[in-house]
């Protein structure tokens, strides 16, 4: 069996933490999804939001705040290390937009040369504009959107070449 | 006056209808599409949908409201802060058409509404100023020039602005251009109006500012000062009241000063004067805000009144029947803006549906809230929540009570400046008084948040894994 | 009792190893999971139950009586994925390059005999260099068992494959039996005979990579049903097509809790253009009608005039088979109508209702076609649509012109509710053809032919040109909205949930092969 766990939490925080470390954890089941967990003297209670065994990916809260736990194993880091993704698209050449709102302008055309840094739209949430540049060099293949239309939080905006 | 219409939404709109309620008058809400399932719709006695999502297709639209007002029977328009609130021709219209516009005349509201044409108006005063010029740019060289003559660093400012939109701080020549051209482009889909001026950016400024009220029988009142210079993107986050570090003789001077600047524009109903103020103590006039502030509660908490009521009570032509010298400073008020942003990138807003949405309560507790549990966040405006205001006997009572009101406001759905906020009232510079408007810059970093986090990950971690080792020991048959 | 336990262990942990380390670093560096790893990628954590883990081989020939490694070549057992029964057969590359001995296709045979006696889908992944030569004939009749095997639980259970290494010679047969055959680019290649034979016997030089690799299959052969980008992406297709496919042929697909809505959809309304010979893209009207994203498409890129693919409908499994105006105008041809034709079978075979949506301007004309056997192949698609008992159901977009309006699914051949959008024209050919012909001597002979042949035309058009002459027969149930096809759709395949047919006793029909 495996010893070692590569813990993502949040996608902000990597943690490897070893079997025993986990096992040895001090967890006191209160109810059916209340737990309190006494770790270096101090008192947590968590609760248990979603927890999915297969994709091994759990949601819990600690204290008032929400955590999203995703485990890998050793085969996990397997597939990273062999570099295998989902699906055929590169996702470096996708510009997507980092936030919900409107398209304000569009900047460049398709087949047109840009250059990291250069300002491909505007987007506007929240009253505030935001200028979305490219993060390398590259020529627009597909512009994916359009002048005030509507867009979502990590909607394929631009694709480049 | 029987019924206030308040051409506004949000935590304002219920915050202002909350003060007409008690004074017995009748309320009406206005609302987008996108807002019809917010809380100030279900809060007024009688609605009407103004429009589309967008502020331009609804909130903005004075004539609208206006006859939409005039249909309802509506005596008086409370505009709140943003959208309508400075616009000078819409009070003008709203006072054609015979209904009371709470707040100043119109061509005060002209007149502070342009920074040049406030500091025109203020000049034979005497009231200190910021170095800059005063006629607005807009092209890009000449701003190089003026900049130049100025000294580096400058700050550009949209002339009808204000909330910080349009406003670009320019710290070597090689940047002015493209700062200047967002900065015409942001004023000019935000205000209409895409002309900008450029002055002297004070470093280490502290923002103070002085609330004041005219009756229209020639009293002003000052109501002390407001520290706001916890910002972020050139806005306000925290709000406290009073200041740790104006002397009384200072605050007195000031607000003298912010009276002097009402009387010049023959001011009417409730303002706010504001400064910066140097490390030294110097302060200069910025500029008047001739309507209710965000941050007003603050100011509530330590003087005991209600400025929504007094500002009803002039609106209706009567006398404040307070002095001066009635007015005292009792406790410290704290107030945090509750945005939907992301603290840990950038403050970028970060909306969603508000899953979990709970506030907290208790002495000494105020939150001016305009969402609740199951609601979206509309994408089409601010994205403020709500404000929670915590008041005590001491500035430290404040604070501590903020902390634990921080910890027990229950947000799931969006990421919010709960966080930064925490992160503000532990950290020693605040606490110690000594900070001015580059907080951010000076201390804050996601990094140092989200050590703050890190523990808690860690744990969740932990717990998770546990949970699952158990889990792989159960036996797990086919289910078909 | 401790030492007994040990030395399972130490068997069990050689095991674990196949061919050693050295081998396990070779074949992640050719970007290859190793066999045990794609398993526990594949099943659902800690499910699978191993079946012969300590099996070798019997061979003595060639100092093969040295090497021995447990599992010989194969990994095989049970499983779950989602939860749902699976048996499943990995082979070893590290070990003897995953050739087949006796021993490795009777472990083989062993999951698939009670694969059928229990009725659960059999998943092969198939990664061997062929069959192990120093055996000789044992491997040759292991083979043969496999194939016998594959047809005896053809229909009976789903049998799906994965090539993701070499799979060649006599071993292509197994794949090509399955229902599905799936394979990894640049990492997997399937051919009857290698470059080096081709080179001897026919003077061509080809690489494997072009000769058999995924690519070739998934766009001239039609061999492989889909290609996936590496190993994972491989697998998550596997897991994805069980998820619309039942256990056995007795079981339907489980439904997918859904929470049905008005189910109107306006975008369809406007899809298809005013002018008939300006084509549009039939995914879109599939993505019209389905649950968001459940389309999964099979022969993507082969005889990409017709679509067919899987999908859900209000949670509803369902098989779609659709004429694609983009290519070709959306006309039959040899490999669509084959293409077609298999997909029907399938679906039939294992209670998926069918959808059928029909934009067809005709079978393709020319030598080509016909001395491929057109005839013949058409006659495929026919037999299939007219064969199937599942629930059949038909939506007319536009063009159903003459014997491919028949062909494709036709009230006629038996299809359980036929609809039409008004854009729809069921006719013998299209206008222009039909006037060409009806009114061949007065266009001659007129003054101007163009003008008169527009003016037949337009006579013609409005006269036959629409759903309505072939609604008044009730050769179409109904003329629908587009956008409320959604609706009608997931009530239809509601209602006819109970379908059940007598099938005339007969010990097969004879498919026009």
């Amino acid at each position: 069996m495996e010893n070692n766990f590569t813990i993502n939490v949040n996608e902000d925080f990597q943690f490897f933490i070893e079997k025993s470390e986990a096992t040895k954890l001090d967890v006191k089941q209160l109810s059916n999804f209340i737990f309190n967990v006494i770790h270096n003297n101090k008192s947590f209670n968590l609760q248990t939001v979603e927890s999915n065994f297969n994709a091994r990916e759990y949601t819990v809260q600690v204290n008032k705040n929400r955590y999203t736990i995703k485990i890998a194993n050793e085969l996990d880091s397997i597939i990273k290390e062999l570099g295998f993704s989902h699906g055929h698209l590169k996702k470096s050449n996708e510009i997507k937009a980092p936030m919900p709102g409107i398209i304000l302008n569009i900047m460049v055309k398709e087949n047109q040369q840009v250059v990291e840094g250069e300002i491909l739209l505007l987007l506007e949430a929240m009253k505030m504009e935001n200028a979305i540049t490219a993060h390398k060099n590259g020529i627009i293949k597909k512009i994916k959107t359009t002048i005030a239309s509507t867009v979502e939080k990590g909607q394929l905006l631009i694709e480049l070449e | 006056m029987k019924k206030l219409l308040v051409a506004n939404r949000g935590e304002i709109a219920i915050r202002i209808m909350k003060t007409a309620k008690k004074m017995g008058i009748k309320t009406v809400a206005i609302y987008s599409t996108a807002d019809r399932n917010s809380l100030h719709v279900r809060f007024a006695d009688e609605v009407v949908c103004i429009g589309e999502p967008p502020s331009n297709k609804s909130y903005l639209l004075g004539d609208k409201i206006i006859k939409e007002a005039k249909k309802l029977n509506v005596d008086a328009i409370h505009p709140g802060y943003g959208f309508l609130s400075e616009n000078a021709k819409f009070a003008e219209q709203v006072e054609k058409s015979g209904i009371i516009f709470i707040g100043p005349k119109s061509d005060t509201i002209k007149i502070m509404g342009s920074k040049l044409a406030a500091k025109e108006a203020v000049k034979s005063y005497n009231i200190p100023m910021v170095p800059g010029i005063d006629r607005p740019v807009n092209n890009a060289k000449e701003a190089i020039e003026i900049a130049k003559q100025i000294g580096f660093p400058v700050l550009i400012k949209a002339s009808a602005g204000g909330g910080g939109k349009g406003m670009r701080i320019v710290e070597n020549e090689h940047d002015i251009e493209e700062q200047m051209k967002r900065a015409i482009s942001e004023a000019e889909s935000a205000f209409g109006d895409g002309s900008v001026f450029i002055e002297k950016y004070i470093t280490s400024p502290r923002h103070i500012e002085i609330q004041v009220l005219a009756d229209s029988h020639g009293h002003i009142l000052h109501f002390f000062e407001r520290e706001c210079s916890i910002q972020r993107r050139h806005q306000k986050v925290i709000e406290e009241a009073p200041s740790s570090i104006l002397t009384e003789e200072i605050r007195e001077k000031m607000g003298n000063t912010a009276i002097t600047v009402a009387k010049a524009c023959n001011y009417l109903g409730a303002g706010t004067v504001e400064f910066l103020v140097d490390s030294e103590l110097n302060f200069y006039f910025l500029e008047m805000n001739t309507r209710l502030q965000v941050e007003h509660p603050v100011t509530e908490l330590i003087t005991g009144v209600d400025l929504v009521e007094l500002q009803i009570k002039i609106a209706r032509g009567e006398k404040l029947n307070i002095t001066q010298n009635d007015l005292k400073i009792k406790g410290h008020a704290l107030e945090l803006r509750v945005y939907a942003e992301d603290s840990l990138n950038n403050f970028l807003p970060s909306i969603g549906k508000l899953t979990t949405y709970k506030i907290p309560v208790g002495e000494g507790i105020r939150v001016d809230n305009g969402f609740e549990e199951g609601i979206d966040i509309p994408i089409y405006y601010d994205p403020l929540l709500a404000k929670l205001i915590t008041y005590g006997k001491t500035r430290q009572e404040a604070i501590q009570l903020m902390i634990e009101a921080i910890d027990n406001y229950q947000i799931i759905g969006a990421s919010t400046t709960l966080p930064f906020g925490k992160f503000v009232c532990e950290h020693h510079a605040f606490r110690s008084g000594n900070f001015n408007t580059h907080f951010v810059k000076d201390y804050y970093s996601p990094e140092k948040l989200q050590q703050q986090i890190e523990e808690e990950a860690k744990i969740a971690a932990l717990f998770a894994l546990n949970l699952h080792i158990n889990e792989q020991s159960i036996l797990k048959l086919p289910t078909n | 009792m401790e030492a007994k336990i040990n030395k399972l262990n130490t068997k069990i942990s050689l095991a674990y190893l196949g061919g050693g380390e050295e081998k396990i670093k070779k074949q992640h560096a050719k970007k290859k999971l190793t066999a045990r790893e794609r398993i526990t990628y594949l099943l659902d954590e800690d499910s699978f139950e191993e079946m012969g883990i300590l099996v070798t081989h019997r061979c003595t020939d060639f100092g093969m009586e040295d090497q021995v490694f447990f599992g010989d070549g194969v990994i095989t057992g049970y499983g779950t994925i989602n939860s749902r029964l699976v048996y499943v057969f990995a082979q070893d590359f590290t070990v003897f390059g995953g050739s087949l001995s006796e021993t490795h296709a009777e472990k083989i045979c062993k999951i698939m005999d009670q694969a059928i006696k229990v009725g659960a889908p059999i998943i092969g992944l198939n990664d061997s260099g062929g069959a192990r030569i120093q055996e000789g004939v044992e491997s040759l009749g292991g083979y043969a068992e496999i194939f016998f095997r594959n047809v005896q639980a053809s229909g009976v259970v789903p049998q799906l494959s994965a090539i993701m290494g070499p799979c060649a010679g006599g071993a292509v047969y197994s794949p090509a039996i399955t229902d599905f055959t799936l394979m990894v680019e640049e990492t997997s290649y399937m051919f009857v005979t290698g470059p080096n034979v081709v080179k001897t016997v026919t003077n061509e030089i080809v690489t494997s990579e072009e000769l058999g690799g995924a690519s070739a299959h998934a766009i001239k052969s039609g061999i492989t049903h889909k290609t996936a980008s590496n190993d994972i992406d491989c697998l998550d297709d596997l897991k994805k097509l069980l998820s619309y496919l039942p256990q056995n042929n007795k079981e339907t697909t489980k439904k997918i809790p859904f929470e049905i809505k008005s189910e109107v959809r306006e975008e369809l309304e406007y899809l298809v253009p005013a002018n008939t010979s300006k084509p549009y893209d039939m995914h879109q009207v599939i993505k019209g009608i389905i649950d968001e994203d459940s389309f999964f498409e099979i022969h993507k890129d082969f005889a990409e005039n017709i679509i067919v693919g899987f999908a859900r409908l209000a949670g509803r499994s369902i098989g779609i088979v659709a004429n694609q105006p983009l290519q070709l105008a959306g006309c039959l041809d040899v490999n669509s109508s084959v293409k077609g034709a298999r997909f029907t079978r399938f679906c039939d075979c294992f209670n998926i209702p069918l959808l059928v949506l029909v934009d067809v301007p005709g079978f393709l004309p020319g030598t080509d076609q016909e001395w491929n056997g057109i005839i013949k192949n058409g006659a495929k698609l026919l037999y299939a649509l007219s064969e199937a008992t599942v629930p059949r159901v038909t939506v007319i977009t536009r063009k159903a012109y003459g014997g491919a309006y028949d062909v494709m699914n036709s009230k006629h051949i038996g299809a359980d509710m036929n609809f039409a959008w008004p854009t729809a024209e069921i006719a013998v050919m299209g206008a222009k053809g039909a006037a060409e012909i009806i009114f061949k001597k007065e266009i001659k002979e007129a003054e101007n032919p163009e003008e008169k042949l527009n003016e037949k035309e337009a006579e013609y058009a409005f006269k036959f040109a629409d759903p309505y002459r072939a609604a008044k027969r009730g050769f179409i149930d109904e003329v629908i909205n587009p956008k409320n096809t959604r609706r009608k759709l997931i009530k239809t395949f509601q209602m006819l949930e109970g379908k059940e047919v007598v099938k005339p006793n007969r010990k097969h029909g004879n498919i026009p092969l």
